[in-house]
């Protein structure tokens, strides 16, 4: 019998207890294997760059040149949103200084779409009235233009929220490290990923202090609880943390670890947006890199880690300052900083800008354009994971000016009217009539709320906005109608099959006989546009929508009934603005777009989104209808638009009002914007608002406040001005000295008449607009286009 | 008609100097705006009637609004944005050009030349249909620039001819025809 003596272990372990052999063979052999599994996990994790980096969004650039109308302040006011700083003689990228017209700018490096361009100091020289760009130069030499960058504004993540941008180890600031270090990890140079002094210093420092100014967990494990982990506290997890720190020291530089740490770590939420690492947590705090950033603000970022909603330097900037200079005080203990230049340093603003700051303005209404244009072409996977860098067209000028005027107004017609605040809704789009680009888009009162999205997804009906299709159908055949021919504006009795007859009426109840085709669409005569349209024909009509590549947004489109002559076809916003780009385009048609391009994370261009027109109307007939919706806006139900601005600007439109009020409606274009927007309620009950008195409003704020240009006829050989008696809608002699001057198509005058006024009726209004002067019209035209 | 042809014809166009040619342009446009007005003062028929205008056009009218501000044209821009295509043609790099001449486009959108140009980038790129069209847009703002639109008409005429379409062709010699 062999004798178990327990002070001889090895006797232990082979005959007395062989199952605590067993029990000890098997626990080094789980350890090793879940060492080796968390060492091969944290390896193929760390080596693979595997961060999700979403792609990030751009706003346009914003091109300076010589001769460009465009305030100083406009100026100044992109700078701002691009976190610019005023600093004498802008010393640094990211600076400008303005002084005596002359504005210098230290431009950023940026990646455009065909160049990296370096960082580099530009002079913008402004008129005396700082309302004209005069010169443009860099080092003394002079540029044709150039562009301002544009901000990152959001990102598309389809599965996941967190968003992050990289640095790499030169973009790092010593600063940072040196306060990370100071506040988080002191021994960081040192350990092993794990200091068991460390942790006695802080407990005793904790202790000191009566308050937590420590933690225990070093860089590497704060780390690994990031990157790798579940923020459960369970020991078990503990434990894992400890091997996994060990581990990563033991394969990595502490260089690597702290570039590592400096990309992961979680510094705040925007929305739905989960902030993460240094780079971006820069931009969101401070709108400016990390590079830009003085030793206080480095401090703040350092700060922020323990606590990044308790120490947000936006919404509690007092606790953040006091963090900020402790972070600061432990900085000059451990000697990186002297005492001077703490004090000094504790002195700073925190230089956030605040929490409403623009520099931090997100767009979610207009990111949601840009998320359903990329997924036409980029699978989800690319869009969240690949660090893509998607450049729009939004203009934040224009922008913020729509969503400004949509507020404004909206807060006014509600007092006036005595309703509820925020009983009304309102959704709108601008886009540039050449390409197509839009230029801001909002889907809603609320700004910063990302939810339902009316512009892209309200579909209501459009009321009179389709009256200039029906006109436009029938000027499309020019041998019998032109916008003098005379129309019936008498009442009519629509007979549908499988439905009850329909019976449309004039908007005052009214009837005005005959009247010249341009008035119908002018003043929105219902009975004219349904027995015009019904005379052309509803096919003609649809075929011309369709032409137009008119596509519902709405899930269940059903068949064009007449009704849809007077607008019974729901539409959203941008459906809409789809429709009226063509118009706008002299009927050359082009697809909206809200990117222009899309570059890898490496700048790399993948993808343009260029220029493509179709043409699908003949300018002339587009050219006779923009005309009417000039007059649309000059003297008719638009007039308080002309009368607004006078005639000069040639601004077109057309107001639109669904049956009982329910929605408000304009689309109207100037020489480079087309502007379309909604008003109404989310419960669709009456808002009392015609397109008029609701959406027009909004039109006209939102033009009285951008730059723009005035629309111009266009400029056709084949047109020519033709005077005729309104009440025949003949053509008349030149010499006569009455009747209406319209634009026709060259070899599709109407016939002439005998006299100048075709029936007495005529000859009374006629007398009634005499000209004053002795010379007569016919003279007059000769004269303009001798 | 060969990419040296079309060289040619854009080296030619550089020459000519936008500024005359975007007088050219804008004196039959003025002429129009100020008929324009005078349509306007000669309306006859004056029917205030429509309610949709009427509901409370008072509160848009009085006061005293800010006016629009007019966005400038200019050529120092465009000119410098030329070169730029100049030297993105001679290295072959067309799509570089078209991106040029869009940027282009956002500063002078009416500018009859810059769609021409753009038409001829089209016709390089062997993209036809898009070279007839662009040409076809650019001849809406040219109004009386003659010597535009024969170029642009003899680009949609040799893009037909490359396309194969012969009414197309024969529609375009046509007017051609009809010019002279």
């Amino acid at each position: 019998m062999h004798l178990c003596k327990p002070w001889q272990v090895s006797s232990i372990l082979l005959a007395c207890k062989p199952w605590l052999l067993r029990l000890l063979v098997t626990l080094v052999v789980v350890t090793i294997a879940v060492a080796l599994f968390l060492d091969i996990s944290i390896r193929k994790q760390f080596e693979g760059g595997s961060w999700s980096i979403p792609a990030h969004v751009f706003t346009r650039p914003l091109d300076l040149y010589v001769g460009q109308t465009i305030t100083a302040n406009d100026v100044l006011s992109e700078l701002a949103d691009l976190g610019y700083r005023d600093q004498t003689g802008a010393p640094d990228p990211g600076t400008f200084e303005y002084s005596r017209s002359v504005l210098t700018i230290h431009a950023r490096r940026f990646q455009f779409w065909d160049q990296l361009r370096d960082a580099h100091r530009v002079r913008i020289g402004f008129s005396p009235g700082n309302n004209k760009v005069t010169s443009v130069s860099s080092e003394g030499e002079s540029l044709g233009l150039f562009q301002l960058e544009g901000r990152l504004f959001g990102s598309v993540s389809p599965a996941s929220h967190e968003d992050r941008e990289l640095l790499t180890q030169e973009q790092v600031p010593k600063g940072l490290i040196d306060a990370l270090i100071a506040i988080e990890d002191r021994n960081f140079y040192s350990h092993w990923g794990i200091s068991p002094i460390g942790i006695a210093r802080a407990a005793v420092a904790n202790l000191v202090t009566g308050r937590v100014v420590q933690g225990g967990s070093t860089i590497t494990q704060q780390l690994v609880k990031n990157y790798y982990l579940t923020s459960d506290r369970t020991i078990s997890r503990k434990l894992v943390e400890i091997v996994m720190a060990v581990l990563l020291e033991f394969h990595y530089s502490k260089q690597q670890i702290m570039l590592a740490y400096i990309n992961e770590i979680y510094l705040g939420q925007a929305g739905n947006r989960a902030i993460h690492g240094f780079g971006l947590g820069s931009q969101f705090l401070f709108g400016r890199q990390l590079q830009e950033l003085n030793q206080a603000e480095l401090a703040t970022l350092a700060a922020i880690v323990k606590g990044p909603s308790a120490y947000n330097p936006l919404r509690h900037p007092a606790r953040a300052t006091e963090r900020r200079n402790l972070v600061l005080q432990v900085m000059q203990h451990e000697g990186f900083i002297t005492e001077v230049q703490s004090g000094q340093l504790q002195q700073l603003p925190l230089g956030t800008g605040g929490e409403q700051a623009s520099l931090r303005r997100g767009y979610p209404d207009f990111l949601d354009m840009v998320r359903q244009q990329l997924r036409m072409g980029y699978q989800d996977a690319a869009l969240s994971n690949a660090g893509l860098r998607v450049y729009t067209t939004l203009d934040p000028r224009i922008q913020n000016v729509v969503e400004q005027s949509i507020s404004d107004r909206l807060t006014t017609i509600e007092k006036s009217r005595n309703m509820d605040a925020g009983t009304l809704e309102a959704a709108a789009i601008v886009l540039r009539t050449d390409s197509g680009e839009v230029v801001a888009l909002a889907g809603g009162r609320n700004r910063e709320f990302a939810g339902y999205n009316r512009a892209l997804d309200a579909v209501r009906p459009v009321g009179s906005l389709l009256k200039p299709f029906v006109y436009l159908a029938a000027l499309e055949q020019p041998e019998i109608y032109g916008l003098g021919t005379l129309i019936q504006d008498r009442a009519i009795v629509v007979s549908q099959r499988g439905s009850e007859d329909w019976i449309p009426e004039n908007y005052n109840g009214e009837e005005h006989g005959l009247v010249p085709l341009i008035d119908g669409l002018k003043h929105s005569y219902n009975l004219a546009t349904v027995n015009l349209g019904m005379e052309v024909g509803l096919d003609t009509f649809a075929g011309l929508l369709r032409r137009f590549k008119y596509q519902s947004s709405d899930p269940e489109p059903g068949p064009i009934y007449p009704s849809a002559l007077l607008g019974a076809l729901p539409m959203t916003v941008s459906d809409v603005a789809d429709l009226y780009l063509t118009l706008a385009n002299s009927g050359f048609k082009t697809p909206t777009k809200s990117v222009r391009s899309v570059l890898s994370d490496r700048g790399e261009p993948l993808g343009r989104y260029p220029l493509s027109i179709e043409q699908v109307a003949e300018p002339e007939s587009i050219a006779l209808i923009v005309y009417a919706l000039q007059q649309v806006v000059t003297s008719g139900t638009a007039r308080a638009i002309g009368d607004r601005f006078g005639g000069g600007w040639g601004f077109a439109g057309k107001t639109g009002t669904s049956d009982g009020y329910r929605d408000s409606w304009y689309a109207g274009f100037s020489g480079d914007y087309l502007m379309v927007i909604w008003v109404g309620r989310d419960d669709n009950k009456t808002t009392g608002l015609s397109g008029a008195s609701g959406a027009a409003h909004i039109w006209a704020d939102t033009f009285a406040n951008i730059l723009t240009r005035p629309l111009r006829s266009a400029a056709l050989e084949s047109i020519k001005p033709v005077l005729l008696d309104p009440k025949t809608g003949l053509r008349i002699a030149e010499t006569c000295s009455t009747g209406v001057i319209l634009p026709y198509i060259v070899g599709y005058e109407p016939a002439i008449q005998n006299s100048c006024t075709g029936s007495a009726e005529a000859d009374r209004v006629g007398k009634q607009n005499e000209f004053k002067t002795q010379r007569s019209v016919g003279e007059w035209i000769k004269g303009l286009f001798n | 008609m060969d990419q040296r042809f079309i060289q040619l014809m854009l080296l030619q166009t550089y020459n000519k100097g936008a500024l005359a040619k975007i007088g050219k342009f804008f004196l039959p446009s003025g002429v129009l705006i100020a008929f324009s007005f005078l349509l306007q003062a000669c309306t006859t028929v004056e029917q205030r009637d429509d309610r949709e205008a009427s509901v409370d056009e008072q509160s848009i009218v009085s006061g005293s609004y800010q006016q629009p501000r007019e966005a400038s044209e200019t050529s120092a821009a465009v000119e410098a944005l030329y070169a730029q295509l100049k030297v993105h043609i001679d290295s072959g790099n067309l799509d570089e050009g078209a991106r040029v001449l869009e940027r282009a486009l956002r500063i002078e959108p009416s500018n009859p030349e810059i769609w021409h140009r753009m038409a001829q980038i089209k016709f390089m790129q062997a993209d036809y249909s898009q070279a007839v069209v662009t040409a076809s847009r650019s001849n809406t703002f040219a109004g009386r620039n003659e010597s535009l639109r024969q170029s642009n008409l003899a680009l949609m005429l040799q893009s037909y001819v490359a396309l194969g379409d012969n009414s197309g062709a024969e529609r375009i010699r046509a007017q051609i025809g009809s010019m002279q």
